[in-house]
């Protein structure tokens, strides 16, 4: 800066209006910082709430999902009530509370080891506590020498699902027969 | 002050909600769980006892009256949903339908008594009552046995004897029993295989009174009269009480001792010094009219050796006992020893058994069974020598 340049003078203002008026300006700045700093933390506090809104309800899902699974497994309860050998027909029905779907059915000679679930009787579903029963036909049947252990495996209905086996295996409980 | 005004909200809103839900569903798990046991306990709780009554009438076409007698010894109430009547012997249940479709209950030690006999209209074989509860147990019943949709336990108060004498072996017998009138009788047919020749039998039958024609058949063709020697007549005709026993004597099958074929098996080639086994197999052959035993010192004593062997190192071991016609089996096994040949030329061992005369005898017939002769060589090849 060249000396002999002067800053304008003004006749009308004082140095304490001089004091004033810096002060009122580094009051604009301060309350500007601060709403900005108030619009950033609540932006930020609105976000993380939406965040964690967002995981409580996944994780209340989940949970809901889970937890009815395994309800739903205390609830079922399936028995083989008669088998007839000749024809491969079982007669069960259902003791339990939630109704349920039999995804597998077979017959084995006892010597045998279990054949596992093999998906032979598709969306076969007992309902529960009516007091009836249901056949179901044509189980599959090993070759061998009696006696025979029948062997039906079971889920939930509502956690049935065609589509997805092994999802339906997680859920899945047996029960057995002896016949001979 | 924002923002902890934020996080307390945070907290309020997601944290303690999710802790909250949380605890419900793991209170409502539990629940379902304490539930889950007391249906358990109370099915592992429940005890019934199911026995067959019947009044016994042996006459058919008369009353016939079959119950069970469901007894509940649990302090609980059970309710049966359905009561089965399974064949056991084909494993089906009678009719592929419930006996009982009614519910049922009984109260804790308490009994009931319901009619089945509408069940097993015309039926005859073993029956088995299964009771299904409403709370899922099976309660079975012994099997009873059912003739002609009537219980039969102690239905048959005499007892006809039907014996065959003189049976072919590997030839099936069967005694058909076919009661004339009101008799009846249990069971109407048996079939027998025999398993030796001349061999003998004898078969109980529960009776009523009355008159039975005794049929005897072999190989499912009635046996001529011809060729019985008792009684002149096929059926036979028996009466009870006053007669009660039949007996088929058939002309006895002579039992002729046929010649076992002996065979020695070594191997063709052993070196000077080397231990080697020689197996004597017996073959007797399929037409033999029974089995035999093996006779393992006759065929040991006459096992004959000549050439390059060492002196005292013939040992044998019996192994196969019995023959059966149409068999082979090793009789003896035998260990042998070449002897140091102690030069370059090749040596033999000469290994023969003669025609024994009694290689075996009869087991039935007590005959000696001979064996015809075998012999074979062995080569002994020298050892290189260093």
């Amino acid at each position: 800066m060249s000396p002999n340049i002067h800053p304008p003078h003004h006749p009308s203002t004082t140095p304490k209006t001089q004091r004033h008026a810096d002060s009122k300006k580094r009051g604009d700045t301060t309350l500007l910082g601060e709403i900005l700093l108030f619009a950033g933390v609540v932006t930020l506090g609105v976000a993380l709430w939406g965040l964690s809104l967002g995981y409580v309800s996944t994780q209340s899902t989940q949970l809901s999902k889970e937890y009815d699974r395994m309800i739903a497994q205390q609830r079922i309860l399936l028995i083989i009530e008669a088998v007839s050998l000749q024809s491969n027909t079982i007669w069960a029905s259902n003791p339990g509370i939630n109704d349920v779907a039999v995804i597998s059915c077979t017959i084995y000679p006892k010597s045998h080891p279990s054949p596992g679930i093999r998906y032979n009787t598709p969306s076969t579903i007992i309902a529960a506590s009516t007091g009836g029963f249901k056949a179901i036909r044509s189980c599959e049947k090993y070759p061998g020498t009696p006696p025979y252990i029948v062997e039906v495996w079971y889920i939930p209905a509502h956690l049935y699902d065609p589509r997805d086996p092994s999802r339906n295996v997680m859920s899945a409980q047996v029960a057995r027969y002896e016949a001979r | 002050m924002v923002g902890v005004a934020i996080a307390i909200a945070i907290f309020f809103t997601t944290l303690i909600p999710l802790y909250v839900y949380t605890s419900t569903l793991y209170n409502l798990y539990s629940n379902e769980l304490n539930s889950r046991r007391i249906r358990d306990i109370d099915r592992a709780t429940e005890s019934l006892e199911i026995a067959v009554e019947g009044k016994i009438t042996p006459i058919p076409g008369t009353d016939n009256q079959i119950r069970l007698i469901l007894k509940n010894l649990s302090p609980l109430m059970i309710r049966t949903q359905r009561i089965w009547a399974m064949d056991v012997e084909r494993a089906t249940p009678i009719g592929d339908d419930p006996c009982i479709r009614t519910p049922i209950d009984i109260p804790p030690g308490g009994n009931n008594s319901i009619h089945i006999h509408q069940c097993l209209t015309g039926f005859t074989g073993r029956a088995q009552f299964i009771a299904v509860t409403e709370r899922g147990r099976l309660f079975a019943s012994a099997p009873v046995l059912i003739i002609g949709g009537r219980l039969a336990s102690g239905l048959y108060p005499y007892t006809l004897t039907v014996s065959i004498v003189n049976m072919k072996r590997g030839n099936q017998y069967t005694i058909l029993v076919s009661p004339e009138r009101d008799a009846d009788t249990q069971p109407r047919s048996v079939t027998y295989k025999a398993t030796a020749s001349n061999e003998n039998v004898s078969l109980s039958f529960g009776a009523t009174a009355g008159t039975f024609r005794i049929y005897l058949l072999e190989n499912g063709v009635l046996v001529h009269p011809t060729r019985l020697i008792a009684p002149r007549t096929n059926p036979a005709e028996v009466t009870l009480p006053d007669y009660w026993n039949v007996v088929f004597i058939l002309a006895r099958t002579e039992v002729t001792p046929l010649t076992i074929d002996l065979e020695i098996i070594a191997p063709a080639r052993v070196l000077e010094g080397e231990s080697f086994s020689i197996d004597i197999t017996l073959s007797l052959p399929a037409q033999a009219g029974e089995n035999v035993r093996i006779n393992h010192d006759a065929i040991r004593n006459a096992i004959g050796l000549a050439g390059d062997f060492e002196a005292g190192s013939l040992y044998c071991l019996p192994l196969g006992d019995v023959l059966t016609p149409g068999m082979t089996t090793i009789a003896l096994r035998c260990q042998l020893s070449a002897a140091d040949l102690r030069g370059n030329s090749p040596g033999l061992i000469t290994v023969t058994v003669p025609s024994l005369s009694a290689a075996a005898t009869g087991i039935d017939s007590g005959l000696p069974y001979p064996s015809d002769s075998d012999s074979t060589s062995i080569t002994v090849r020298p050892q290189r020598r260093g």
